[in-house]
């Protein structure tokens, strides 16, 4: 059946004389309205598409940045089937929009009746991986290829041995149109080492004459699960198979020695204490979801004998996934590494990854996004994910860490507590916000990857906005583009912080590309500042110093 | 009530000195008069006075804690300041200007005490809440001092008395031992809600010392008025451990004077 959206035409024209299109998706409708003539019009086409039932609030919410301000979250529906990662968020002040930023499809034709039955794709999702089962019901969604066109598809979310990732396959002729990782991984294989060694305090209690690392002085559920090297047990826990009381992590006399437990402990509780006090975020969703940790999946000795997909997930990794442990209830999980002298190709040891504060501190963003733009993790969405993932850490280092390259101290390397090189002046870390090419990372948009690996270079390509937020704050000149940017400076960091917060967890549609979320960061700065503030000057210089226009 | 205190005093011996202006009768020319002033005939002499205590005992005491895991640390200091103290004494002579008595003073004032404390922060280590409350206690002393006096009639009506000897306290104090305080996530700060106090009595011995003058509008009823010092260190049992409490001091007053 085939319907053309009410106003599409309209749409199309806006589309056309806006230039908001992009080249590889002609039919995409990606839109940021933030001039009163802009706004006047968008805003129209938003009303009028919510009024046909092309757009559905889907969530509404205070900022508590300016309280005057409601963010309603719209998702695009085609024939009562959701469009996957067509999103329109508004920003209103008193009813009256600040802000508008949009990524749906303009015209649509799809037939939405499918031809596979649920229970064929039932077969197809369970043969995708190695000992499939699946996390999440089977749905209808509309999914956009990259070429413009769209397709019918079964959506769900698939976990096998070593990965989990969401799957879309056609709905008429049952092939794999799309799997995104679900897995928001610290990145890839590499090396370093350790722990900080500072002592920590833990919010603990005690229980039959022990004591386990649940936190019951934060507002939400705060818990350590020790899955004592039983990697399989870690596996099924993923997968959802319940947790046991006797899984926490637990310490006899109270002077913790199991140095993953006291890293992820505190450290995921100082991420919380970040957001809380930085942001006025109640956690992960705002509502103080659960936060599940997942510690000692593997030991260090007993990395070494796994197979290279198991080492790369749960050995040299950190990750987040938002459908796993029992009920879906989302779940960090950190890994240890492996022992000395091992050192991996550029001199590294990897060492327990819940030791370094930005590593947890990106994982629990990556719950964080998923609770509110939930920027899809594939391509230039997942780069922002990876990103902000990246912003975010950093950030969680700078307020409770002291400014410095040593161990423990604040800086702009992501991993550097963890992954530490062994040999005399090596790089230490995974990545680089202030200097991305040191890791391999670009520095301007373009030199960015565009091949198909890391789920379209979501690890890679990060850098490039990342590196704006550094420039942003601290100042700098761009290697590439010689563009030179005047920083807020490190002592008004919080102004950075906020503006692109702001702009990643309330204004970016699910979808956004750089551009978009360049737009909705120079928004957030200018709602949060002033349009003429050091911030919004500041980010609008470094996004163009990388090249994001 | 310092200056009004040594105002009584002085207005005490004002109306002492006139009034033994007024009934002072000249002798006869060639028969001088027996020295009634050098003879003391009564046995038994009694005072009960008002007094005011002067000084402030003030003191304090830091002591430290242990809380999340980490030292803690509780300043208290006590304010005790002057008041009202009610004491009576009675004397036998001895012999011939010399009595020896016994006297008891009661004192009781109510204490402020500020209580400073620095609370540990659940999450994170050297960064300290500050708690700041007060606590509304009671100071009360009993001092029973042993006394040698010496009379020293002035005149018929006028009696003047020094005295000394030792002094047995007994005070009893209010001492904050804890304090309790609210707070809640994210535990930036903490609010004192109340101190957990006991009351300690400890005694002491101490000296008196100190001297009176007595006028006496009848052979037997007097005022008088008087300045001594009757003091004692006793130790309380305080949360850091022990500490030194100052027990009474200066006192001034008057009242009235019997002697038979």
């Amino acid at each position: 059946m085939k319907r053309v959206m009410a106003l599409a035409t309209v749409a199309a024209a806006l589309f056309l004389s806006l230039q908001v299109g992009s080249a590889q998706q002609p039919s995409s409708l990606r839109f940021s309205a933030t001039t009163a003539n802009d706004l006047r019009t968008w805003d129209q086409f938003v009303t009028a598409q919510e009024r046909s039932g092309g757009l559905r609030v889907m969530q509404v919410e205070q900022d508590p940045s300016i309280p005057s301000r409601t963010i309603e979250r719209m998702q695009q529906f085609y024939e009562g089937i959701p469009v996957w990662g067509a999103e329109v968020v508004r920003d209103s002040d008193g009813g009256v929009p600040v802000s508008i930023f949009g990524d749906i499809s303009a015209q649509l034709d799809v037939n939405t009746q499918p031809v596979l039955t649920v229970d064929a794709a039932t077969k197809v999702f369970l043969s995708s991986t190695a000992a499939a089962t699946l996390l999440r019901p089977i749905n209808l969604v509309v999914f956009r290829l990259e070429n413009g066109d769209a397709r019918l598809a079964y959506m769900s979310v698939v976990s096998g041995t070593n990965e989990v990732f969401r799957a879309f396959i056609d709905a008429a002729s049952g092939v794999e149109l799309q799997r995104y990782s679900m897995l928001q991984k610290q990145s890839a294989v590499g090396t370093g080492r350790g722990v900080v060694g500072d002592m920590k305090k833990m919010s603990v209690r005690p229980s039959g004459g022990t004591f386990v690392a649940d936190d019951r002085l934060r507002p939400p559920v705060l818990t350590t699960f020790d899955m004592r090297n039983n990697l399989s047990r870690t596996i099924n826990v993923l997968n959802g198979a319940p947790l046991l009381a006797s899984d926490i992590a637990s310490d006899a006399d109270n002077d913790w020695t199991d140095i993953p437990a006291v890293d992820a402990h505190a450290h995921v509780g100082w991420t919380y204490d970040y957001y809380f006090k930085r942001h006025g975020r109640r956690g992960l969703d705002n509502r103080d979801r659960p936060l599940i940790s997942l510690i000692n999946g593997v030991s260090q000795q007993g990395s070494l004998s796994l197979p290279p997909d198991d080492f790369g997930i749960f050995a040299v990794n950190a990750f987040w996934c938002d459908l796993c442990g029992p009920g879906g209830i989302g779940t960090m999980y950190f890994g240890n590494g492996f022992p000395l002298p091992f050192v991996d190709q550029l001199g590294r040891n990897w060492t327990y990854l819940a030791g370094s504060l930005d590593v947890v501190g990106h994982e629990l963003t990556h719950g964080v996004i998923s609770s509110s733009s939930n920027l899809i993790p594939g391509n230039e969405p997942g780069a922002l994910n990876e990103a902000f993932a990246d912003m975010m850490g950093t950030s969680v280092e700078f307020f409770f860490q002291v400014p410095g390259g040593g161990i423990g101290q604040a800086d702009y390397l992501i991993a550097e507590d963890s992954v530490r090189n062994r040999s005399t002046g090596g790089l230490s870390g995974i990545r680089s916000l202030a200097s991305p090419t040191i890791f391999g990372g670009p520095d301007h948009y373009s030199i960015r990857y565009t091949g198909p690996d890391d789920d379209g270079g979501v690890h890679i390509n990060s850098t490039i906005p990342s590196h704006a937020f550094f420039l942003s704050i601290e100042g700098g000149r761009n290697r590439v583009s010689g563009l030179t940017v005047q920083g807020v400076g490190a002592a008004n960091r919080e102004q950075i912080e906020k503006s692109f917060y702001r702009a990643f967890t309330f204004l970016l549609p699910a979808s956004a590309n750089f551009p978009t979320a360049r737009a909705a960061s120079i928004q957030a700065a200018r709602d949060l500042y002033g349009a003429n503030s050091a911030a919004a000057t500041a980010i609008t210089q470094a996004w163009a110093a990388v090249g994001v226009n | 009530m310092k200056s009004r205190a040594l105002l009584f005093v002085i207005l005490t011996f004002a109306f002492c000195s006139a009034a033994e202006a007024q009934t002072t009768r000249l002798p006869p020319r060639n028969a001088p008069p027996p020295s009634r002033a050098s003879v003391i005939t009564e046995k038994v002499f009694f005072s009960a006075s008002l007094l005011f205590q002067v000084n402030s005992n003030d003191f304090d005491d830091s002591s430290t804690f242990r809380r999340n895991a980490e030292n803690g640390r509780l300043d208290t200091a006590y304010a005790v300041g002057g008041g009202t103290a009610f004491d009576v004494s009675g004397s036998y002579l001895v012999w011939k200007q010399l009595a020896v008595g016994v006297g008891l003073t009661l004192f009781s004032t109510s204490t402020t005490t500020e209580i400073n404390a620095q609370v540990p922060h659940p999450f994170f280590f050297n960064q300290p809440r500050t708690v700041t409350g007060e606590f509304d206690g009671d100071r009360s002393e009993t001092a029973v001092h042993i006394q040698a006096r010496w009379l020293i009639p002035v005149s018929p009506k006028m009696l003047v008395t020094v005295f000394g000897g030792p002094s047995f306290f007994s005070v009893e104090q209010d001492v904050v031992s804890d304090f309790e305080f609210s707070e809640s996530y994210p535990f930036d700060m903490a609010t004192f809600t109340r101190a957990i106090a006991n009351s300690q009595s400890e005694s002491a011995v101490g000296v008196n010392i100190g001297g009176d003058v007595a006028y006496f509008f009848t052979p037997n009823v007097g005022v008088g008025g008087t300045a001594q010092y009757s003091g004692a260190t006793v130790q309380m049992n305080v949360p850091s451990g022990t500490a030194d409490v100052k027990a009474g001091g200066l006192q001034v007053g008057g009242g009235l004077r019997l002697r038979f």
